[in-house]
């Protein structure tokens, strides 16, 4: 841990501190701080603006009750993200209308690296469509991994599924995303 | 899986356009930890209320405990006073009564 971010982290573990004392500035600062980008993972996780915002508010209350649980070893962005990625799970079990916990696991694939860099061109909305195809677990999966950089079995504690499982969703998920970017 | 290859697929997924929040949605967050520290601060029981009534308008409890024990001093001296005239009746009546005898 560099001596920036130490200090760093510090900061955000006593602008933390002054929310929670009631300073209203430091609460709001956390909120500028923390919401940008727990709503951008709470809506590439649900797909839906309505049901982020709903995640983050929540996800806020219940870093409010659970912030004396911060220490300041790490970004305050990487204690909350579960938060949001839980109830996002909660969120998408409550909503999935097909069970979440399907899971086509018939043939195993065999993983292989997948190349992302062909898609330089490819717009928003085509992403957004690719993103939809995905199962519910598919696109959670894909979003833990990417931007929380979780290890597969990090990922599995959360699905409740045991790693080659989680190796093999993340790879179906991105499989089937690259097969729909070069479809474009 | 390698690092190089998540930060390679993060890029394509950091070009999906996100919405922006509605507009209040920051000040409902702030809203949102009023309503947390209100409710944190709140007292748990009826006593801790009063205590909670007592720590923040310290001048209004003084006068009202100063109110209520000059009340009270008055009102026992004019219990004495009048149990003490009680007193002194009944000896009247006894002088009375003794007289009439």
């Amino acid at each position: 841990m560099s001596l920036f971010s130490s200090k760093q982290y510090q900061f955000e573990r006593d602008l933390l501190r002054c929310a929670l004392a009631g300073d209203s500035q430091a609460s709001k600062e956390i909120i500028r701080l923390l919401s940008p980008p727990a709503f951008s993972l709470a809506w590439r996780m649900l797909g839906s603006k309505e049901d982020a915002e709903d995640v983050v508010q929540e996800a806020f209350i219940r870093l409010w009750r659970s912030a004396d649980s911060f220490l300041g070893k790490s970004k305050l962005l990487t204690y909350f993200y579960p938060i949001v990625s839980n109830l996002c799970l909660d969120r998408l079990k409550a909503n999935s209308r097909v069970g979440f916990d399907e899971f086509d696991e018939g043939i195993h694939l065999v993983i292989d690296e997948l190349d992302f860099d062909q898609n330089e061109l490819i717009d928003s909305g085509a992403i957004g469509k690719a993103l939809d195809t995905l199962s519910a677990k598919q696109r959670m999966a894909i979003m833990m991994w990417a931007y929380q950089d979780q290890t597969a079995q990090q990922i599995g504690v959360t699905l409740g599924m045991n790693k080659n499982s989680v190796d093999q969703l993340l790879y179906r998920a991105k499989l089937k995303l690259k097969t729909e970017l070069e479809r474009v | 899986m390698t690092q190089n290859s998540r930060e390679k697929f993060r890029r394509t997924l950091d070009r999906l356009e996100i919405p922006v929040p509605s507009a209040n949605f920051e000040n409902k967050l702030h809203q949102d930890w009023q309503a947390f520290m209100a409710q944190r601060d709140k007292p748990s029981h009826a006593w801790s209320d009063v205590l909670a009534l007592v720590g923040t308008h310290r001048k209004l409890t003084l006068l009202l405990t100063s109110i209520a024990l000059i009340a009270s001093v008055l009102l026992a001296q004019k219990l004495y006073l009048d149990q003490e005239e009680d007193l002194n009746n009944v000896d009247v009546m006894s002088e009375l009564s003794l007289s009439t005898i």
